[in-house]
């Protein structure tokens, strides 16, 4: 039991460890993050004269054009005194726009006769003049930027370079707030920290306190991942209109809008004109067909639409399209940018989640579950879903899953609420859970699987109590069941109505890469996915951004895209679901069961997505959220478990079992919290990636080196 | 090229017969007999499958190359089995390479072969699973219960671990590989003298510090020859023998590699059969003492400080955990003259510390053991002359002895005069000769004579920046290891760096290939204990890991086989903390763990399969330098065909 001073303690404490970290925080930044510029105080720029590589032509405004690759595409300096710094700049830096230039460091000694080079890309950008400062040392006399332009004709937006600069003094808030959030998470998510003693239910006692608290980590996470989709997602402007895509097919980022249109005016199929080259080809679902009649001039066709009877279809769920998109299309008159319904979506999932989360607690943990841990979780379950993914790429892809996400939440979340009275199912609930879980079918159909969930959830009702299917129960079996009709029929006979059967979504009618009418992926690479989506190790670089996109390789073909690296390796934390035997000690069966569950549709969507579709990233949300229920359940006990305090009095080597257990549930703690931060520190690098689609380097580079230029210190 | 099957089934397997091409045009080596040995022909090709029939046909192609050979009678198959009745080959041989394919055969049968060293394998890792299990008897029974047959059962691992490494030592070439002088094949053409340590011998033998060697007139003649670009131009004006990572002054070759092995090993041999030694059999010879030696420290930890508790399984898994978190592999599967520093040093700092850590059971007369502490320092002092970063090492002594130095006060006292004398001696009677032998080589006497290597950079003049480190220590400690679904599974993954350092092919980092290593991080529970020598020790090897690990990314960059520097440093704490788990049981009779004991004990377990995996995923990497590929191509290709169902 703790007493009032312990709380006191415990308080003072984080109140220091917080005071410690805004301090640590500002040593950083004056003292690490701001290295270079103590390395430079005193110095003078010299303006360098360049020497310029055979394969570059100066330009009238002082920038270089490629000509050539001969390997003479390089600027040089030379310097009578010990290179440390560099300053690339450009003159008229904003007519460049955009532009951004890659070069490897070559450097000579005075005593060498020959250059030694890095083989670490460096990136300029004009549009960033903090990008040219560059750091070399180790007594270089000659520096050569070995350019790495992509084609010949590019030009290089670099018109001075300047010998060991002063680099100015920078006190970087964002930075400095990043840090601190960072330094103050983990002291809040300690083994001592006040937020694991702080019962999210204090037996009969207002909540209110509880609540304010979860509104606000709720907003919080809401609002990051709004960041997340404003500024890296390019969430306000991005994925509007048409695209040239591969082979020339054209990309149309409204798929949705249109599909509302269509259903606006009763159609099942887009109003898009079928090109008369595309109606005319015996398979238009080979690849190489359809990029050999664009060549020839037959298109536009267009790119994952599915195509059927000479007509434009979408087999993305629907669902989406009729409850936001056809709505807004008819008070407003125009199309709803998809972004907006991706960001929707999301804000949707984070509120149920939480909701969700606190029913957990108090269905299975009422007398034991904290704030920590619930925050811990909540924040473990918006990495562990693969969410920042999402909003990275906000676009018609991701509206389908962020839907089913939504809608599973909060079904779950909604059949729970339904059984808060042990003996008794509330029908309304449990209605609007059927609901939300039926609708999986129109948006992603594999989060159907979840609607298995109910099997256990509704055990003790269904078996002991005899309030489902029975006699006694018929409001509530018509309230669990007819939902699923309603939902599923018009489905059905929106696909008959389409494709002729109904349970054609029309995936297999897709206008992609592939021939997706005949399936080629063999059953050999299902290993390989496996192991690549789950347990893949990271691709690590040693400098900003860290981490890199993986490369899937198959010994025959496979659909893929860049991966991050495993589930379990961008989210180590949901490893605490290989503790699911702890779950045993549970007086109701139901997590266990519900976990176990959860784990084989995990892999079972895990494996259908592999085969129909290959590895890809965006399609970890599919199963990954699933492994959160175990890791749910077992956090939430061990929680339980750390919080009796147990003296550790033992003596060597005899223990006793009890505080040995106890020991136990410390250590997973420290292990989850740990992997916890890591994996946050993770997956926001991730964002920087510079060799995943649409990376930020590529699209936005100014929003790219306002976070590169935070590491010039390393 | 396009193969269909007229039928339209589907191609599940192909054999493709690679034709041994004309042995003067083709890849062919000189073995140690002088006699032209063909190195088998290896092709690789993507595979692409196709859909679709008829006029238009889209092909897809993988994303991972295949390989096939006529090393083996079955190197030619290749698993496709993606519901296509056609495949292309896309060859990635360059023009005018002549591409030896003799016939591709659809679908054949595959004959059923028994492989009896596979078979051992996997029967040798199910009983490993089952013998070291977390419920496993051996946890139970103590190591130290008065009978000998307990310690006679450890004879059983190490006769295991031996076996491994010499399969490994084997499959990278055995004792073929790393003889005579290989003209022109290092970087720049200079030659590969692959007899450095015998011919260091051969020198000390003939009453010379510096190798028998030929200089050319125009490398003297050279204003800096340590400049590499300089030597390269030199060489391809004519200038020869230069041999690569040899150390040269004033006109002459030295070995700057540690002495010490050719006075032990090279020279005994030469002097007893006239012939030189060979470097991979030496390399095996160092390797099979280090594992004998591993155990030997195991036991003596166990003996001196968890007397009453220690188990056989414990002490079998520190074992395995010990000799494979070194990475000795890579020395082992390279087994040239690079290696042989490090493993003699290996050994020597391993028996050392066993003769130290024993020596602190009190003697007969309640004193610490005399010899033991001269024979310990004798071998710890003999590091300065193998690889000198394990001299770090005596500096174990301080915190080791503590308690004897300064509570009990048997040594540095009247009482412990003997021992403390026999202690300090050894290193004198071994540093002296070894710092006279580099004055009379470069006129200093710490000069070992390193930066007078013969290299790819000039190390006279080495000036790279300290902000090297911290990436390179990276690589070296938490970079994850590059993983495809493919055999052989592991490849290296990028270690880039913004200015130029030496840069080997990387293997991942220490804690990732093997993650007991975190289990370091419960050090604090030796702190609890009534003798706080472990804790001590234990801090003082990671406080010098770390220093190991930063000296050796400043001065050496990254390369696996330094991996050997800094691992053992982390594996002594692991020890004393695996024992230390061992022995929290839930009573007396050592029955059954602690719940937490449970828990780091299955950890420890599953880190260990996870460790022997990435080592057979290493030992075929085909990007590391000296890959089985290389060296040993046969042996490749059988490994190769076990996974021929993937």
């Amino acid at each position: 039991m703790e007493t009032k001073l312990m709380k006191h303690s415990r308080r003072s404490m984080t109140t220091v460890l917080m005071l410690v970290a805004v301090l640590l925080a500002g040593l950083l930044e004056v003292g690490v993050f701001n290295a270079p510029y103590w390395n430079t105080r005193g110095n003078v720029g010299q303006a360098a004269t360049i020497d310029v590589g055979a394969d570059l032509d100066p330009r009238a405004d002082g920038t270089y054009d490629v000509t050539a690759f001969s390997g003479n595409t390089y600027l040089e300096v030379t310097s009578d005194e010990d290179i440390d710094y560099l300053l690339l700049s450009t003159d008229n830096a904003a007519q460049f726009g955009n532009e951004t230039i890659s070069f490897l460091l070559s450097t000579q000694q005075e005593t060498d006769s020959g250059y030694y080079s890095g083989s670490r890309s460096i990136h300029y950008a004009p549009v960033s003049p903090t990008s040219g400062y560059v750091k070399v040392g180790g007594k270089s006399r000659i520096v050569k930027l070995l350019l790495q332009p992509k084609n010949v004709g590019d030009n290089i937006p670099i018109t001075d370079i300047t010998v060991n600069p002063q680099v100015p003094f920078r006190i970087n808030s964002v930075r400095v707030a990043l840090v601190i959030g960072l330094l103050w998470l983990a002291v809040l998510l300690r083994p001592k920290s006040e937020l694991f003693a702080w019962r999210l239910q204090d037996g009969g006692q207002s909540q209110w306190r509880q609540w304010v608290w979860m509104a606000g980590l709720t907003m919080a996470e809401m609002l990051v991942l709004t960041a997340i989709w404003m500024f890296a997602g390019n969430g306000i402007h991005g994925y509007r209109g048409v695209t040239t895509g591969v082979g020339g097919h054209t990309v149309d980022w409204d798929q949705y809008g249109h599909l509302a249109e269509s259903l606006l005016h009763g159609r099942a199929y887009l109003d898009i004109p079928v090109s008369d080259g595309l109606s005319q080809l015996s398979n238009p679902y080979s690849p190489a067909t359809r990029y050999a009649a664009i060549a020839n001039g037959d298109g536009p066709i267009y790119w994952d639409y599915a195509y059927y009877g000479g007509k434009y279809y979408s087999y993305f769920g629907v669902i989406p399209a009729v409850l936001v998109f056809v709505p807004y299309q008819l008070l407003r008159g125009r199309m709803l940018p998809t972004t907006y319904v991706v960001w929707l979506f999301a804000m949707i999932s984070v509120i149920a989640l939480n909701l969700l989360l606190v029913r957990v607690a108090r269905a299975w943990f009422k007398g034991t579950a904290s704030i920590g841990m619930t925050t811990a979780l909540s924040l473990a379950f918006v990495l562990g879903s693969n969410m920042l993914c999402q909003m990275f790429s906000p676009n018609f892809y991701a509206v389908p899953v962020m839907a089913s996400l939504a809608f599973s939440l909060t079904g779950l979340w909604a059949w729970l609420r339904a059984k808060r009275v042990p003996g008794r199912l509330s029908s309304g609930w449990v209605a609007l859970g059927s609901l939300c879980i039926a609708c999986n079918l129109g948006c992603r159909p594999q989060f159907i699987l979840v609607a298995l969930l109910s099997i256990p959830l509704f055990w003790t009702e269904l078996v002991r109590d005899r309030l489902l299917l029975s006699v006694r129960g018929w409001k509530a079996t018509l309230a669990a069941l007819l939902p699923f009709l309603l939902v599923f029929i018009p489905i059905l006979a929106y696909n008959q109505m389409r494709f002729g059967n109904p349970l054609a979504f029309g995936s297999q009618y897709n206008l992609t890469g592939f021939d997706a009418t005949s399936p080629v992926i063999s059953w050999t690479s299902l290993l390989p996915m496996v192991f690549y989506y789950l347990l893949q190790p990271l691709n690590f670089t040693g400098y900003f951004p860290f981490f890199s996109a993986e490369v899937a390789t198959y010994r025959t073909w496979v659909p893929t895209e860049p991966l991050p690296g495993g589930i379990l390796m961008i989210a180590p934390f949901m490893l605490a679901a290989a503790l699911i035997m702890q779950l045993k000690r549970l007086e109701d069966r139901t997590p266990l069961a519900l976990s176990w569950l959860a784990l084989a549709c995990a892999l079972a969507v895990l494996a259908a997505d592999g085969m129909l579709g290959g590895s890809s990233w965006r399609y970890y949300t599919d199963f990954a959220w699933l492994f959160m229920i175990p890791t749910v359940f077992v956090m939430y006990r061990i929680d339980a478990d750390t919080q009796r305090s147990v003296r550790d009095g033992a003596v060597e080597g005899v223990e006793s079992e009890e505080v040995s257990r106890a020991q136990v549930s410390r250590l997973t703690f420290r292990c989850f919290m740990a992997l916890l931060v890591l994996s946050l520190i993770v997956q926001l690098l991730m964002l920087f990636m510079e060799n995943r689609y649409y990376s930020l380097i590529d699209t936005r580079p100014q929003l790219y080196f306002i976070f590169s230029n935070m590491f010039m210190a390393f | 090229m396009e193969i269909r099957t007229d039928s339209g089934a589907s191609i599940d397997y192909l054999n493709v017969t690679v034709l041994p091409l004309n042995a003067e045009r083709w890849a062919t080596e000189t073995d140690h007999h002088g006699q032209t040995k063909s190195k088998p022909d290896v092709v690789s090709f993507d595979v692409l499958t196709a859909q679709g029939n008829g006029t238009t046909t889209t092909w897809y192609e993988s994303t991972a190359q295949s390989t096939v050979s006529n090393a083996t009678d079955r190197a030619g198959y290749v698993h496709v089995a993606a519901r296509s009745s056609a495949v292309r080959l896309r060859f990635h041989a360059g023009a005018d390479q002549p591409l030896g394919i003799d016939e591709i055969t659809v679908n054949p049968r595959i004959p059923f072969a028994f492989n009896a060293v596979r078979a051992l394998l996997v029967a040798g890792i199910l009983a490993a699973m089952v013998l070291l299990r977390p419920g496993s008897e051996l946890y139970r029974m103590r190591l130290f219960d008065g009978s000998r047959r307990r310690c006679a059962m450890l004879a059983v691992p190490v006769a295991v671990q031996i076996l491994l490494c010499v399969v490994a030592w084997q499959a990278a070439g055995g004792s073929d590989s790393f003889r005579g002088i290989q003209e022109q094949s290092a970087i720049g053409g200079h030659d590969f003298d692959w007899d450095q340590y015998a011919n260091l011998a051969d020198a000390l033998i003939h009453g010379h510090t510096n190798l028998s060697l030929e200089v050319p007139p125009e490398l003297s003649a050279l204003e800096n020859p340590y400049d590499a670009p300089s030597r390269y131009d030199a060489i391809s004006a004519g200038m020869t023998p230069v041999y690569w990572d040899h150390a040269y002054y004033q006109g002459k070759y030295y070995s700057y590699f540690g002495v010490i092995p050719a006075i032990i090993a090279y020279m005994p041999y030469q002097l007893i059969t006239g012939k030189w030694l060979v470097t991979s059999i030496a390399v095996l010879v160092f390797a099979v003492i280090v594992l004998v030696a591993a155990m030997a420290l195991m036991v003596a930890i166990a003996r001196s400080f968890f007397p009453e508790t220690a188990s056989v399984g414990a002490t079998v898994m520190m074992y395995f955990l010990f000799t494979m978190g070194t990475f000795m592999m890579c020395q082992v599967t390279g087994a040239n003259f690079y290696s042989v520093p490090g493993l003699s040093s290996m050994m020597f700092t391993l028996i050392g510390l066993s003769l130290w850590i024993s020596a602190k059971r009190p003697t007969r007369s309640g004193g610490v053991s005399s010899t033991k502490v001269f024979l310990g320092s004798l071998c710890m002092a003999c590091n300065l002359g193998c690889r000198p970063q394990f001299v770090l090492a005596c500096a174990l002594a301080l915190p080791l002895f503590w308690n004897e130095i300064v509570h009990k006060r048997l040594l540095f006292s009247k009482r412990g005069l003997l021992p403390t004398v026999m202690a300090i001696v050894p290193f004198f009677l071994v540093f002296l000769p070894l710092l006279a032998y580099n004055y009379a080589r470069f006129g200093s006497f710490l000069d070992f004579g390193s930066n007078y290597n013969l290299t790819g950079f000039d190390m006279t003049n080495i000036n790279r920046p300290l902000r090297l480190m911290l990436p390179v220590a990276m690589y070296y400690l938490i970079q994850p290891p590059s993983i495809q679904g493919m055999f052989p599974f592991f490849s290296s993954p990028g270690t880039p760096l913004d200015l130029w350092a030496p840069n080997e092919p990387a293997v991942g980092g220490v804690i990732m290939l093997m993650p007991a290593l975190l289990a370091v991080l419960l050090v604090a529970r030796l702190r609890k204990r009534e003798d706080r020598t472990m804790f001590a020790v234990a801090i003082s090897c990671l406080v010098l890991a770390a220093a190991v690990v930063f000296v050796d990314a400043e001065m050496c960059g990254y390369s696996w086989r330094y991996y050997l520097d800094f691992t053992w440093l982390l594996l002594l704490p692991l020890t004393f903390v695996v024992f230390s788990i061992d022995a929290e049981r839930k009573d007396r009779d050592a029955v059954s763990w602690t719940p937490y004991a449970k828990c780091v004990m299955t950890f420890l377990v599953v880190s260990l399969f996870v460790a022997a995996l990435a080592h057979f995923g290493l030992l075929f990497m085909t990007s590391r330098y000296y890959s089985v590929m290389e060296l040993n191509p046969v042996a490749y290709f059988q490994v190769a065909d076990w996974f021929l169902m993937m």
